[in-house]
């Protein structure tokens, strides 16, 4: 759209014309468990430039793509103990809440476990009527791996996954992988693909 | 009769057992101290119920007993129902009964010959069934309506999507359709 004539005439630019920001966007969303899900209604370069700007107020940078991102398992309901692997479902977080990980660069390995440990401990005292959390373990894989992660879409195929810099006031080093195609399909390939990923990296703690 | 031919006779009738019987090799296995192979072929084996994760933290004070593999899958979906509201994070819902049901009706129309599948559960409330396989994965997700959606993708990335589908429609062909290639290499090696 040519926005020439409004910057002529000094007018404003309308606001539902107005492209968001990506820290804007995830500021409206803070609170939103299906955020990803809105994220999905933005057009897909949207999306992808997103992944290059300040998602956070306590953002240390931008996650790029050598990072290495860890993510720890905590809940039993999603693990087989059988074959010692995730199921699908362990990431269904990517396809509305944002599924959590922490950015190898600004936590160690022994700092997250400590953490673990304390969600643990924590989710016991408070929900012992619900089922119970263990540490189950964590993989670590590269962020340009879980943005590799392509879906088809006949003719070709499309982006599924980002990864997004949304550090917490207490945990510079968080990131969210979200789940970028709506399709159902999409969703179903986007997770089985994820869940390759860390099943391949699995470790216990 | 010839003498010689009633001679015969006799000394058939009074032969020992016959060859065409079937020797019992599990007897003769045990007493030389092997441990006999199963003659069964089919997937749906016996098996000790070894709980799982799900099982010991769903129904802890259970005591171990032997149940049919499909029976053991039976009762972890069933145990699902046990999750409250929250059990996989705050905006996780409690499992939907009726998804779990049409889980089990599925389960009860699956056709031997094919190998089982494992159970699994969103955090909306969806039970699932899943299968990993030597040609590729596929799972399935059933709705509080009771219908499903399957999803299969190969090794090679080949996918295939389903939904709006309902058990009841379902025919073995159905099955093998969708899963037969993909298990081909375990149902020949069963």
């Amino acid at each position: 759209m040519y926005w020439g004539k409004w910057r002529h005439r000094k007018f404003k630019r309308p606001e539902k014309f107005r492209r968001m920001g990506c820290r804007e966007f995830f500021d409206a969303n803070a609170g939103n468990n299906d955020r990803c899900k809105a994220l999905q209604q933005q057009p897909v370069e949207v999306q992808i430039a997103w992944e290059l700007e300040n998602a956070s107020a306590h953002s240390p940078s931008p996650v790029l793509d050598e990072e290495n991102l860890i993510r720890y398992w905590l809940n039993p309901v999603h693990y087989d103990s059988q074959t010692g692997t995730l199921k699908v479902t362990a990431f269904d977080d990517a396809s509305n809440k944002g599924l959590s990980v922490n950015r190898g660069a600004h936590v160690t390995l022994e700092e997250l476990k400590g953490i673990a440990q304390a969600r643990v401990d924590e989710w016991i005292a408070h929900n012992a009527e619900k089922a119970p959390r263990q540490l189950i373990g964590y993989s670590v894989f590269a962020a340009a791996e879980a943005r590799a992660v392509h879906v088809p879409i006949p003719p070709d195929s499309r982006r599924a996954l980002a990864v997004y810099d949304t550090a917490k006031p207490d945990d510079a080093s968080h990131a969210d992988v979200c789940q970028i195609a709506s399709n159902a399909q999409g969703g179903r390939s986007a997770r089985l693909q994820m869940r390759n990923l860390v099943n391949e990296r699995l470790q216990r703690f | 009769m010839e003498p010689l031919t009633t001679l015969a006779l006799v000394a058939a009738f009074l032969a020992p057992v016959p060859l065409t019987r079937r020797p019992d090799w599990a007897s003769e296995a045990r007493a030389a101290g092997e441990r006999p192979i199963t003659e069964s072929t089919d997937t749906n084996k016996i098996v000790s119920a070894t709980p799982v994760i799900t099982d010991s933290i769903l129904m802890p004070n259970s005591s171990p007993v032997y149940l049919d593999r499909r029976e053991l899958l039976a009762q972890e979906l069933r145990a699902y129902e046990m999750l409250q509201a929250g059990w996989d994070g705050e905006a996780s819902i409690k499992p939907s009964a009726e998804s779990i049901a049409a889980a089990l009706t599925f389960l009860e129309r699956f056709p031997g010959g094919l190998p089982l599948p494992s159970p699994m559960m969103s955090s909306v409330g969806e039970a699932g069934l899943y299968w990993d396989m030597q040609g590729g994965y596929a799972d399935i997700s059933f709705a509080a309506d009771q219908s499903f959606s399957f999803f299969s993708r190969t090794h090679t990335g080949v996918e295939v999507f389903q939904d709006a589908l309902r058990t009841e429609q379902l025919d073995r062909d159905w099955f093998f359709h969708v899963l037969g290639e993909m298990a081909s290499p375990q149902i020949q090696a069963a």
